[in-house]
């Protein structure tokens, strides 16, 4: 788990097909593993009636790594929150009869744990907005280490090589899979992710046991904003990538999906709207319209929320 | 990073148009059809696509666009725009001889079909001053929706059935686009002016900014960014500031009765240049709601210590009346 050269091998062996490669890294070093998510028990969990976002510890077996939780199913697990593993829980924080049980999400380069918090506050906010009850919402911090490290696993992103946050991921995404297919046939999650959350999001999915990929197939629903790598729909239920047209960062990767000076680009495998920078940015230069919690990611986040909850309403997924 | 893989990186960020997708004909049949029917609702309505969804798998089963429109509308408006961009789709999917063998059922019916529309300024922001910003067809219900700028937060306006809508519509007319009454242009240039003055002298970045109705004007809402961290001093002279220069601006216009504080929401949000708060001890946020200033603070984080420590809960730091507010300014001045 903790060393990475072995990769190579498997690297040469499967690199002209993702899935198997993906899935042969990680049996490689799928660990005895125990994926457990802990919350401070001194933490207040909703405020006003509304669920608060509280930092808490992921664990896959003795690495740590950040996360944080929200939920306003607290309440049914009595008056403190238990110690141990919440995911022991899950049955009880999930709302059974809600539009969405789970929602993740995860940050991109150059993100600091208070942009990573700040991420999932505006998360939860659209949320309210349109779930009711509102889901079970899980972060998984994608921690930075300079933007030479970050920059570096970007392009091992881009170039199908495996990194630790992305086998990171995937045993994360495979636990969540079999939780809540144990505790709700039907659950619906959502993964929200941003920048480089959206290349970890496509090469662990790429990655998982055909059983929780299956999984993923039918429950799963993606929305990436500015992603480095468009998710491909044959992944999940449904996937959808938005870029705005001011992002200097990450739009060059999806300019290959913009059909000659058309805004739109369709069909069964990718689906990504382009759409207009509320924020123009004053240069070409990086970062341009390329943050999560400006104004355009957040106008298109509340759009596509709305949306999908009038589609799971209305039973079009 | 190796040079070597810097020049890859390079490499993909400057050549990333040579992959080709292999599409199936039927991906190609509905690709082409959003292309054309987005050009065409360009053309023919000045509707901006900038959203589309839908599910194909064998079959299409459902198909969704959203566009964007310059402009105002009523409830009434918006519902002859949805209805109309609705058929046109419909009609246009139906008589697409090639995507045919495609469809899942022919005719394609209505509930297969969604659409939605956000109603914009300009500059692609969000219309909130007494109109409807966002209207969604899916399935068999309408629903629209307008915008508390305060919040930055959808407000539920109205719901209803397709067929009820179909009802109150006049089959097949285009819908035309809102007529700005005197008071909502006046409106328009009183909230133009406002915000851009507070950008260029006070570096207050207006998120949005709304209001009940321009033709009884009762109350305005605005949320703002401004990005530098600041004190609670601070702070209460920008929202002083800001509201002082809004309420003197709407009482110079005969079409509005000058407005109180009490009637003014404004929310000023204090953020870096990537939205996050500071977390250093300053205002995380200031807010003026029914005549309240409210001054909220994050915890404080620094660099290194425990992410539980950002679990903090904020805490309210200040609560003052409006008049004591301002009061406290003036004697600093």
């Amino acid at each position: 788990m903790t060393t990475m050269s072995c990769y190579e091998g498997i690297h040469s062996e499967f690199l002209n097909d993702d899935e198997l490669y993906w899935r042969a890294v990680c049996r490689r070093y799928r660990p005895q593993k125990s994926v457990v998510i802990e919350v401070p028990s001194s933490r207040p969990m909703s405020r006003g009636g509304r669920p608060v976002l509280v930092p808490a510890k992921g664990y896959l077996n003795s690495i740590q790594l950040d996360c944080s939780i929200a939920s306003n199913q607290w309440d049914r697990l009595g008056a403190s929150v238990p110690r141990g593993n919440v995911l022991d829980h899950i049955g009880q924080l999930l709302p059974k009869d809600g539009l969405l049980q789970l929602v993740t999400y995860q940050n991109g380069i150059q993100n600091t744990l208070p942009d990573f918090l700040s991420m999932g506050r505006a998360i939860i906010d659209k949320l309210i907005q349109f779930y009711n009850p509102m889901p079970l919402v899980i972060g998984l911090y994608n921690r930075s280490s300079g933007i030479t490290v970050d920059l570096d696993r970007s392009v091992k992103h881009l170039a199908n090589q495996p990194t630790e946050t992305v086998l990171r991921t995937a045993l994360f995404f495979e636990e969540f899979a079999r939780r809540l297919s144990a505790q709700h046939p039907s659950f619906r999650w959502l993964h929200i992710a941003h920048s480089e959350g959206g290349a970890i999001l496509t090469r662990a999915l790429q990655a998982l046991e055909p059983k929780e990929s299956a999984l993923m197939k039918k429950h799963l629903i993606t929305l990436s904003y500015g992603p480095l790598i468009v998710t491909p729909g044959d992944l999940t239920l449904r996937s959808k990538s938005t870029y705005s047209k001011g992002d200097n960062t990450t739009l060059r990767y999806a300019e290959k999906y913009r059909k000659s000076g058309k805004d739109q680009y369709d069909d069964q495998n990718l689906r990504v709207d382009f759409v207009n920078s509320l924020d123009p940015p004053k240069s070409i230069l990086p970062p341009g319209d390329h943050g999560f919690e400006g104004r355009t990611y957040q106008d298109s986040l509340a759009k596509n929320l709305k949306t999908l909850a009038g589609n799971i309403k209305g039973n079009n997924l | 990073m190796s040079l070597k893989r810097y020049f890859f990186f390079l490499f993909f960020a400057t050549c990333s148009c040579l992959s080709a997708q292999v599409l199936r004909q039927g991906d190609i049949f509905e690709r082409q059809l959003i292309d054309r029917f987005a050009e065409e609702m360009e053309n023919d309505l000045g509707l901006s696509c900038d959203g589309t969804g839908g599910k194909f798998h064998d079959k299409l089963e459902y198909i969704e666009m959203s566009f964007n429109l310059v402009g105002r509308a009523t409830v009434n408006e918006a519902r002859q725009w949805a209805i109309y961009v609705h058929k046109r789709f419909l009609d246009t999917l139906n008589a697409d001889e090639n995507l045919r063998p495609y469809l899942i059922e022919f005719p394609f019916p209505p509930d297969r079909a969604g659409v939605s529309i956000a109603f914009c300024n300009p500059d692609g922001s969000k219309q909130s001053g007494g109109s409807v910003y966002y209207i969604s067809l899916i399935g068999d219900l309408l629903s629209y929706s307008s915008i508390d700028a305060f919040n930055d937060r959808f407000l539920s306006l109205h719901k209803e059935e397709y067929e009820d809508a179909l009802k109150k519509v006049t089959p097949g007319q285009k819908p035309a686009k809102h007529q700005d009454t005197p008071n909502e242009k006046t409106l328009d240039a009183l909230f133009s002016q406002f915000t851009q003055e507070m950008a260029d002298k006070q570096q207050l970045y207006v998120w949005g900014i709304g209001c009940n109705s321009p033709e009884n004007l009762q109350e305005i809402g605005a949320k703002f960014t401004h990005f530098k961290p600041l004190h609670q001093e601070d702070a209460r002279k920008l929202m002083i500031l800001a509201v002082e220069r809004l309420i003197g601006l709407v009482s110079k216009q005969e079409a509005f009765t000058s407005l109180k504080p009490e009637q003014i929401n404004i929310r000023i949000n204090f953020r870096n240049q990537k939205y996050t708060p500071y977390f250093d001890g300053s205002v995380e946020s200031v807010t003026l709601e029914k005549g309240v200033l409210t001054y909220i603070r994050d915890p404080i984080w620094k660099e290194g210590d425990p992410f539980e420590e950002l679990g903090k809960p904020q805490v309210v730091v200040g609560k003052e009346s409006y008049q004591e507010a301002r009061s406290l300014v003036e004697n600093l001045n």
